[in-house]
């Protein structure tokens, strides 16, 4: 195993702007609406989409949250502009640097931590600040963030690496020997495990949920200590020119967000990693998070 | 015969027209990468019926057989399509075909709808087509715990299904493990179907993925259709292919779901017939 070359001096660096994005609901119901109905048929509100979560944070677990539908980590950002979401999105990258440009919080310095994309988690890029720092923050501040990533490759590995800066990917002690990657993950999630988000858009956006109901899936494959910011690897899984099954693939993703009760839903995983011919092989590590590999203390 | 509650349905007119085929400003790419072009969804096809294989179109993309409506209104779209049901009744309402009548024959983001060929070259796009939607709340007595769905209740009585030890019998002409099911996984079963996913050639050799025809009834291993769709180990859905294959990663022939159960209520009969153009008597039954 040797350590990884990239082609990180060839990465354009620049700057994007987003928004503090407001809280949202599943489902905007009038009268006697506005309940996600759960797998087994029970009305639950659905809360945690878009805002800033005071208590919430990478490397919190996934599950267990009064209410909690998608519970995004941290400070939740989206596009300035339906013109402009769909760049801020697919350029941002775990690891980035997000500034506050206005409001009382202006100057204050955070990381992106990852990204959504399942549901109503669309366009939302989450990043920690400290917690200071949040004090001062309100819904709608705008946010900078500089993105470099996009194009990144590991020399000599066949696969496709993405949504992730150098500096995060250098970060996770990444080894290659003979052409397979070595990466980090907490666990192996099998491919029947996976649910909503199938069939969805490019690796660049979006997730993939990994099923937490009905209890015999989750109690059966240990996901209930799964938590926001871990590293998973998902096997014959392939998120790359979308989001398939493709058997012998391998792809790292990091999960971004709680879990549901929704049948098909929980926790999404944005890929990072992804390789059709299986060139990655996971190094088993429990605490494999991005709260680790970021600093953050978790 | 299946004892229902079919006389506590309502029975009632929603409204849909014939939508044209749109196409995007580029290619797609597939789940490797290619571009292509990927056509077949809307509109009229002359030339794709019930009945037909799902694979091999050029440049097919989520063909619909037969032809495709929907509601322009918002709203009165959602209607029709938690109303309507595969097996309902349609009824040119307008235009050269007005009086012809088909059946809907699947539930993808329109409706698909089989007319004979003769009234289908009359029929242009933009023509009204009167649905009588009849089905949701469907119950089979004595299986209150089988959720029915989207399925006209006479349809359902011509699917030859038997009630056998306290379980339902059906005759499908496949079945499917879990780890294939795609796009469309998670959504809500009454308003969108989910697909086997064509796009990892080892596995569509294995499962014969090329052998599937639009309106199949194939069975869904590990699947819930209940107050979602997810995973659920034991459980049986059985649906009806309504669309065909697909290059696009994690998509491939759609399922409208329309029987699904915890374990132990519903099992499979292999019928290489079982098919609704048969059941419809739109094509007549191989002996």
């Amino acid at each position: 195993m040797v350590a990884i070359s990239t082609n990180r001096d060839k990465l354009m660096r620049q700057a994007l702007l987003g928004k503090v994005a407001p809280p949202k609901m599943l489902v905007e119901g009038g009268l006697i609406g506005g309940y996600v109905t759960t797998w087994d048929g029970r009305p639950k509100i659905g809360i945690g989409v878009g805002g800033i979560k005071y208590n919430v944070g990478v490397g919190d677990p996934c599950l267990g949250w009064a209410e909690a539908e998608y519970l995004e980590p941290g400070v939740s950002l989206l596009g300035v502009d339906d013109g402009a979401e769909m760049a801020f999105v697919k350029l941002s990258c775990v690891g980035n640097e997000a500034t506050v440009v206005d409001g009382e919080a202006k100057g204050a310095r955070g990381v992106v931590t990852g990204k959504g994309g399942t549901a109503a988690t669309a366009g939302h890029v989450f990043s920690h600040f400290p917690e200071a720092d949040l004090e001062g923050l309100n819904i709608g501040d705008k946010v900078r963030v500089t993105a470099e990533g996009v194009g990144l490759e590991i020399e000599g590995f066949d696969g496709r690496v993405f949504n992730m800066s150098p500096g995060f990917l250098e970060s996770l002690g990444p080894e290659i020997d003979d052409g397979v990657l070595r990466l980090p993950a907490v666990k192996e999630v099998p491919s029947h495990a996976m649910g909503m988000g199938v069939g969805g858009a490019p690796a660049e956006s979006g997730s993939w949920c990994i099923q937490t109901s009905p209890p015999h899936l989750v109690e059966g494959l240990g996901l209930g200590g799964l938590r926001i910011g871990d590293l998973v690897a998902c096997r014959d899984i392939l998120m790359s020119y979308g989001k398939g099954y493709y058997r012998g693939a391998m792809t790292i993703g990091v999960v971004t967000t709680g879990g549901s009760d929704i049948a098909g839903h929980g926790p999404g995983v944005m890929a990072i990693a992804a390789s059709k011919k299986g060139k990655i092989e996971p190094r088993v590590d429990p605490g494999a998070n991005v709260a680790r590999y970021l600093g953050l203390g978790a | 015969m299946l004892r229902t509650n079919k006389v506590r349905l309502l029975k009632m007119a929603v409204m849909g027209e014939v939508v044209h085929p749109w196409a995007s400003s580029g290619y797609r790419t597939d789940f490797d990468g290619k571009p292509r072009i990927g056509l077949g969804m809307s509109g009229v096809k002359y030339n794709v019926s019930v009945g037909d294989l799902c694979f091999g179109y050029a440049e097919g993309e989520h063909v619909e057989p037969g032809l495709s409506i929907s509601n322009k209104d918002e709203h009165e779209n959602a209607a029709l399509g938690v109303l309507g049901c595969i097996g309902n009744e349609v009824t040119a309402a307008t235009g050269d075909a007005k009086g012809a009548k088909g059946f809907i024959t699947g539930k993808h983001g329109n409706f698909l709808v089989w007319f004979g060929p003769e009234d289908q070259e009359k029929i242009n796009i933009g023509d009204k087509m009167r649905v009588k939607a009849w089905g949701v709340g469907l119950e089979i007595g004595g299986f209150e715990d089988v959720r029915v769905n989207k399925l006209d209740p006479e349809l359902l009585e011509k699917m030859g299904i038997a009630e056998e030890g306290g379980r339902l019998v059906v005759p499908v002409t496949a079945e499917y493990p879990a780890y294939i099911m795609g796009s469309g996984y998670g959504m809500w079963p009454v308003a969108i179907d989910y697909d086997i996913q064509t796009t990892c050639p080892e596995v569509f050799d294995e499962l014969k993925l090329k052998d599937i025809r639009f309106g199949d009834v194939v069975a869904l291993r590990d699947q819930l259709n209940w107050w979602g769709r997810g995973y659920y180990e034991g459980a049986i859905t059985i649906g009806i292919v309504i669309h065909g294959w697909s290059n696009s990663a994690g998509h491939g022939p759609g399922v409208t779901t329309i029987m699904s159960a915890k374990p132990g209520k519903i099992a499979t009969k292999i019928d290489p017939h079982a098919n609704i153009a048969y059941y419809l008597g739109i094509r007549k039954r191989p002996e």
